[in-house]
């Protein structure tokens, strides 16, 4: 099979933006234009995130549904961010949605919400976020969604979330949104199973060949390489 | 009138958004009593065994009996494709429709590690005989295109279980999909497999 490239947008209501770092965001317009455009740009599957620790708007607005659950987009749908027990329910409720991501929730123990999608949506829909970063000596460090801060990212995340999850997402914070690139090897040294892992944050075509010879299951690009004012 | 069925999982709106490029003439069912005389959808999305459950508590397996029956289309997609089995292992197992003679199991390789299949595959599915289908793409040989699966448990392939009429597809051991009469199974989700999908529109006719 080949590797996958998809495509990842923060949403706000109904609009969707490109991320700078989660820390600035840029409106690219209403999801309905985007999705109209999806399948001729050859994007395999869109990852819509709700980014709640820096959130586009104060009080914080998730991205809202109502437009999808009424609109042919015909590649497959992931949704993350803020993923309570009311917001699965909800997007169970519209099914309009293939998979779900999941990445504080990771981090529990006993995950209600995790458990509630693989026993109702089937585990083939549950992915996961491992959100790092990787500083100069090329340590990886996990953001813990409870402190709101990084902590060195141990063996038992990475068993965890392959044990919990079909797919991994190996998403790169340092360069997600930003012009700096994915950091490929300090990353690709902590993958274990390369086909079901997805590399985020920083993707480029060089990064993308690279992935694909590894036999890295998805790319998800972010705006670096569909906007080049940010370089 | 072409109803796909809401059992409580499953991506039912996105596979009502991909019907309405084909027909306005779909309805997203609840309950059997909302069934108009049409093909039926079983959306994926789910656990084969959850599904299987939600079918039967809300009285649709009775529903699809009358369908059937009546030699109305059953389609079935994805953990919809895999209801329509003999059984599946999934979760705590379940017996299901059993309008295909196919076990669905949690799919491992030649040495049982198991494997996950999440992506894009092409797929072939051949146009021949005087079958439903074949009446649907009158004039095609064959319909050849990318195809979107997303699953862990599939439906083991096995020679004995298939006949004459029967169309299928294989891919790594394991059925893509399975056509019998009026009951098309597609391991794949059409509605989410852009050019391809678009073009098995037709089999709703």
């Amino acid at each position: 099979m080949r590797m996958r490239k998809g495509f990842t947008v923060c949403g706000s209501e109904n609009n969707l933006f490109q991320s700078f770092g989660f820390e600035s965001y840029r409106s690219l317009g209403s999801d309905t234009l985007i999705f109209e455009h999806l399948e001729r740009h050859g994007v395999d599957e869109l990852l819509i995130v709700s980014p709640i620790s820096n959130p586009i708007y104060e009080p914080y607005r998730r991205y809202n549904f109502d437009g999808l659950e009424k609109m042919y987009v015909g590649i497959p749908v992931i949704v993350g961010g803020e993923m309570s027990d009311s917001v699965v329910s909800a997007l169970l409720e519209k099914g309009c949605v293939e998979r779900f991501m999941f990445s504080g929730s990771l981090q529990d123990n006993q995950n209600k919400v995790i458990d509630k999608v693989t026993r109702e949506a089937g585990r083939q829909a549950v992915l996961g976020c491992l959100a790092l970063r990787v500083d100069g000596d090329q340590q990886i460090w996990l953001f813990e969604n409870s402190h709101k801060g990084y902590r060195k990212l141990k063996s038992y995340d990475i068993d965890r979330a392959y044990d919990i999850c079909d797919e991994v997402i190996f998403q790169d914070m340092g360069s997600y949104g930003r012009a700096k690139h994915f950091s490929y090897d300090a990353i690709l040294r902590v993958i274990r199973h390369p086909n079901r892992s997805i590399l985020n944050g920083g993707i480029d075509p060089f990064r993308e060949k690279l992935a694909s010879k590894a036999g890295i299951a998805a790319v998800y690009y972010d705006n670096t390489v569909m906007h080049s004012e940010n370089r | 009138m072409i109803n796909i069925v809401n059992a409580g999982i499953g991506n039912f709106s996105s596979v009502r958004n991909w019907v309405a490029q084909y027909t306005s003439g779909v309805q997203i069912i609840s309950s059997p009593d909302q069934y108009k005389a049409g093909p039926v959808i079983i959306p994926g999305v789910g656990s084969s065994t959850q599904l299987m459950k939600n079918i039967k508590k809300q009285n649709f397996d009775s529903m699809f009996d009358e369908v059937n029956s009546k030699g109305n289309k059953i389609i079935g997609i994805c953990a919809g494709f895999q209801v329509l089995a003999n059984s599946s292992d999934e979760g705590e197992g379940v017996e299901c429709l059993g309008y295909l003679p196919i076990s669905v199991t949690r799919m491992k390789d030649d040495s049982g590690n198991f494997l996950s299949c999440t992506g894009w595959k092409g797929v072939e599915l051949l146009v021949k005989g005087e079958t439903r289908f074949s009446n649907d793409f009158k004039g095609r040989r064959v319909i050849r295109g990318e195809a979107y699966f997303n699953h862990e448990y599939g439906a083991l392939f096995d020679k004995t279980a298939v006949s004459d009429n029967d169309l299928f597809g294989v891919s790594d051991n394991y059925f893509t999909h399975f056509i019998r009469d009026n009951i098309y199974g597609f391991q794949f989700h059409p509605e989410k497999s852009s050019g391809l999908g678009r073009e098995l529109l037709r089999a709703l006719r």
